[in-house]
């Protein structure tokens, strides 16, 4: 017998260029079956993983401080050449997510600098955690805020987690499916047909690879969904507003712990705030006439620090930046306190002072926009959180 | 045709058998796997792999050949930056490495370094670190032969290449070894157990070397001996230190805790008592958490700074040890310095929590998520019967008539999949960064389950839909390479014996293609599940 391991995935760049592989395209009709959430509202949230560096996206343009710590990656003020876009008086917004500053202006979309979990050590693992399991350590919980928002309502509505396995902010006793792009050539529609006859006697694995299908017959054709960020929102959008599909999703977008060439217009920060821009609009665009019930919220475990480091960059810091976007925002402004900028204001001499506990927004979202009960969010969903009031007027 | 004991002992017990394996196994299944719970030999040695010493000492290389590098720029670099030396009000000596004549001054820079080090997580998997083309990278053993050619000493990036690498052939040994071994109930034990003392690699960068050398080093060697060495051999390895924190625990009223206003880290007197040992519910609370957290203060690594002779190695500081008796669930410890904890660590050894959470956790996972009372209550008994004897707990689960009976209820997570397609296929030739590339795709990269819990261990976590398509995905791929073997429903009824129902064997026989027919066999509802 001769098996030919070795080029099993050899070239797996070869793979990887290959056909993005989702599953049964032969598929008849999808099969969703969630229950719709609290009067059909949607919510998303989007955690940028490696902490953002929020003074470059929201900039403080009045502040003196933040042009002396940053020579040379600081965004100008609005009105000047590759300047921020404006927001709120002493607040612009990077030149890369002109989308985000549209929906800003049309009252769908609000800002909370200075935002931190309750967590100020900068360590991206721990400062994660703490960011989705809604406590004040690193291990307070094993399983996640969102997960325990969905059981505190009598209907839940259930939630997809788009990557390959459920992030630790779904983990918990609801089920949660997940959905992720294959790097691997989809199989032939024939072969998903047998597979789905081995499983006659299986129902577990049988509904778990229908599932499948109906999910790739609703996601359809990856390749339209464009790449990266905007391939994840984009999918995301279609399964929440799908009949039948969830009412939340959780998306992880990787790539924003920027210590070298993040740069300002120009870096490696643009061209993720450029796709994430592509993102949201291509989220917003796929949920359609969902987008007017849809509450987006996108968080970061940590902002970075005030200067500049020696290669282009910045360093792990603690107070970012959370934005909340969606057609039930309640938008065009500010949310929160802000700390300022001056060397007497910073958190230990070097990062944005966290004015503003990130839970508080959460709590604001999930109390207004879902109704989960308040008693519940002081108690299960943000463990002995009561003394951290939910953040008011997020909502319409 | 091998009988359903033969396929027990090969599946449920093992790691999936291997083309004629079953036969080997048939005239006496039992004694197959209780010959591996006795025969030592099967070990990892002969690979030459690196040690946590050695591991560490590489990661303290990079940390002064960054330092260096830095200091040559002169750039402002703030993973270096004295945040942790500054709340103490002792930044200025951040310099003084190693040459600090004082003991106040070195451990002055020990802090400094370990805020350095706490700043220095990748956010890079190791993947997409590699530049190298995958066809040039040869497997472990291959590569031992190769000279390696520096131009000068190494670079910090160089040497983190080199700290993944190390991860990545490790993870390549561990996979090849599973899948040609003839003793893979050994090796499942060893995975077990290892899940059971879950370490995270991605945690920073100084937990990357020391996250499977861990297993090596403190489960493989016990894995038939005794729970309570089992126990001591983790709670005391740099891999488990290091991934919670316990190496910068401080005694608030030790040296180093009234010298520089430093406390307590939780984390692994917590998930001692309530995953390694008494579990949830167990009869501990918040406070004996806190007492032990106290007794195993000073429990930490030799690093450049302190402790410098045993550089890498697990070291008990008194400097960082709370003094004191310590009441733990009633009971007093009095202040013997390491044999504080240690005491305390018998004691949760054989506490009949333990006994009962260690059986649950064994029965769960090798008969089924709900597995009967009868098997949890003789696994519990046997553990206690015998102080935690793991040879008797393993034999006992080997002679227990529950396991020989309704087979097939476990569905194998992602990793036993891709093991037990691996065995069936021989595929034990694969580069690092290949096996590397496949778990990602089945989402379970071996030591990143994320948790101190561990990977989850239920049917409700493994048949989402997403893991069902990429395991169909890949089946898929696996069958297009598969030459000059025996038919597909041929091949089946070799690897699943008697177990294959008519209909799997029916549809592998009217399989289009070979090709489609091996992607079948590995779908089968039989071997999906063990």
């Amino acid at each position: 017998m001769i098996i030919k391991t070795p080029q099993l995935c050899l070239n797996r760049r070869g793979l990887l260029k290959g056909a993005a592989g989702v599953m049964g395209l032969s598929a008849a009709g999808a099969n969703l079956s969630f229950a719709a959430g609290p009067a059909g509202k949607k919510l998303v949230v989007i955690i940028l993983r490696g902490a953002m560096d929020g003074l470059n996206v929201v900039v403080p343009h009045l502040e003196n401080n933040y042009y002396a710590k940053r020579p040379g990656i600081a965004i100008l003020p609005p009105g000047e050449t590759g300047g921020a876009l404006p927001l709120t008086t002493g607040f612009g917004l990077h030149p890369a997510l002109p989308g985000l500053a549209a929906m800003y202006a049309n009252g769908e979309a609000l800002f909370m600098p200075a935002a931190s979990a309750p967590y100020n050590e900068r360590s991206h693992f721990d400062g994660q955690d703490v960011l989705e399991n809604g406590t004040t350590s690193a291990l307070g919980q094993l399983d996640g805020w969102l997960n325990r928002a969905l059981q505190a309502l009598n209907i839940s509505p259930g939630a997809i987690g788009i990557g390959q396995t459920v992030p630790l902010i779904l983990k918990g006793a609801e089920s949660v499916p997940t959905w992720a792009p294959s790097t691997l050539p989809a199989p032939d529609p024939e072969t998903v047909d047998e597979t789905l006859e081995l499983y006659d006697n299986d129902p577990v694995l049988q509904a778990a690879l229908q599932g499948a299908v109906d999910v790739g017959a609703l996601i359809g054709d990856l390749n339209q969904l464009g790449t990266g960020y905007e391939q994840l929102t984009r999918a995301a959008g279609k399964l929440l507003a799908a009949e039948g599909g969830p009412g939340a999703a959780a998306i992880s977008l990787e790539g924003w712990d920027t210590h070298a060439n993040e740069g300002g217009v120009s870096g490696i920060l643009n061209s993720n705030l450029l796709n994430l821009d592509k993102a949201l609009l291509g989220l917003s665009e796929e949920l359609g006439s969902h987008w007017a019930n849809t509450a987006v919220l996108i968080a970061t475990e940590f902002g970075r620090t005030l200067a500049e480091n020696g290669t282009s960059g910045t360093d792990h810091g603690v107070g970012g930046v959370s934005f909340l976007l969606g057609g039930a925002v309640q938008g065009g402004t500010m949310a929160g306190d802000w700390p300022g900028l001056n060397d007497a204001q910073l958190f230990e001499g070097r990062d944005v002072f966290p004015a503003n506990d990130l839970r508080s927004l959460f709590k604001g979202v999930l109390r207004d926009h879902w109704g989960v009960d308040v008693n519940a969010l002081n108690t299960t969903v943000f463990p002995g959180s009561a003394s951290t009031a939910p953040t008011e007027n997020l909502i319409v | 045709m091998a009988d359903i004991d033969a396929l027990t002992a090969a599946h449920r017990f093992g790691m999936g058998a291997r083309l004629g394996e079953l036969d080997t196994i048939a005239p006496d299944p039992a004694n197959w796997l209780n010959a591996q719970l006795t025969d030592v030999s099967s070990t990892l040695e002969q690979f030459n792999l690196i040690d946590s010493t050695a591991a560490l000492t590489l990661f303290f290389d990079y940390l002064e050949t960054k330092r260096q590098e830095d200091r040559d720029s002169d750039a402002p670099v703030a993973m270096d930056a004295p945040v942790l030396a500054g709340t103490m009000g002792a930044g200025k000596n951040k310099r003084t490495i190693g040459g600090a004549k004082n003991k106040r001054a070195r451990y002055t820079a020990f802090f400094d370094t370990v805020s350095t080090i706490k700043r220095q997580e990748q956010m890079q998997p190791p993947k997409r670190r590699a530049s190298t083309p995958i066809n040039t990278i040869s497997s472990p053993k291959a590569q031992s032969d190769e000279p390696i050619f520096y131009q000068g000493p190494p670079t910090s990036d160089e040497l983190i290449e080199q700290m993944y690498e190390s991860l990545t052939d490790d993870i390549a040994v561990r996979t090849q070894f599973a899948t040609t071994t003839p003793a893979s109930f050994r090796e499942r034990l060893v995975r077990f157990w290892s899940d059971h003392f879950s370490i995270d690699f991605n945690k920073n960068l100084i937990t990357v070397p020391t996250a499977l050398t861990m297993e090596r080093e403190a489960i493989r060697p016990h894995v038939t001996g005794k729970f309570y060495d089992m126990l001591v051999a983790v709670e005391s390895h740099q891999g488990m230190l290091l991934y919670l924190d316990n190496w910068t625990s401080f005694g608030p009223n030790s040296w180093a805790g009234l010298q520089f206003g430093l406390g307590l880290n939780e984390n692994l007197a917590r998930e001692t008592l309530e995953l390694h040992t008494l579990g949830v519910g167990g009869g501990y609370s918040q406070d004996d958490i806190i007492e032990y957290a106290k007794a195993i203060t000073g429990w930490t690594i030799g690093n450049p700074n302190v402790n410098q002779d045993q550089l890498g190695q697990f070291v008990f500081d008194p400097l960082f040890h709370e003094p004191g008796t310590r009441t733990i669930m009633g009971k007093s410890y009095p202040d013997t310095g390491i044999t504080q904890a240690l005491t305390a660590l018998q004691d949760f050894a054989r506490h009949p929590s333990t006994a009962n959470h260690i059986a649950r956790k064994l029965a769960a996972h090798f008969h089924s998520d709900t597995p009967p009372q009868s098997l949890i209550d003789r696994l519990s008994q046997v553990f206690t019967d015998t102080d935690g004897d793991l040879l008797q707990v393993s034999l006992a689960l080997v002679a227990a008539p529950e396991m020989w009976d309704n087979q097939f209820l476990k569905l194998r997570n992602s990793e036993e999949f891709l093991i037990a397609a691996y065995r069936a296929f021989n595929f034990a030739t694969l580069t690092p960064e290949v096996y590397f590339y496949l778990f990602e795709v089945m989402a379970q990269i071996p030591f990143s389950a994320g948790s101190p819990a561990g990977w989850p261990d239920d049917e409700a976590s493994w048949a989402s839909s997403s893991v069902i398509a990429a395991r169909l995905n890949l089946a898929v791929q696996i069958g297009q390479n598969i030459e000059n073997a025996p038919l597909p429903p041929d091949y089946a009824t070799d690897i699943l014996g008697p177990i294959l129902s008519t209909n799997s064997f029916d549809i592998l026989a009217g399989a289009f293609t070979k090709a489609q027919g091996y992607a079948l066999m590995l779908m089968t509802p039989e071997l999906q599940r063990r």
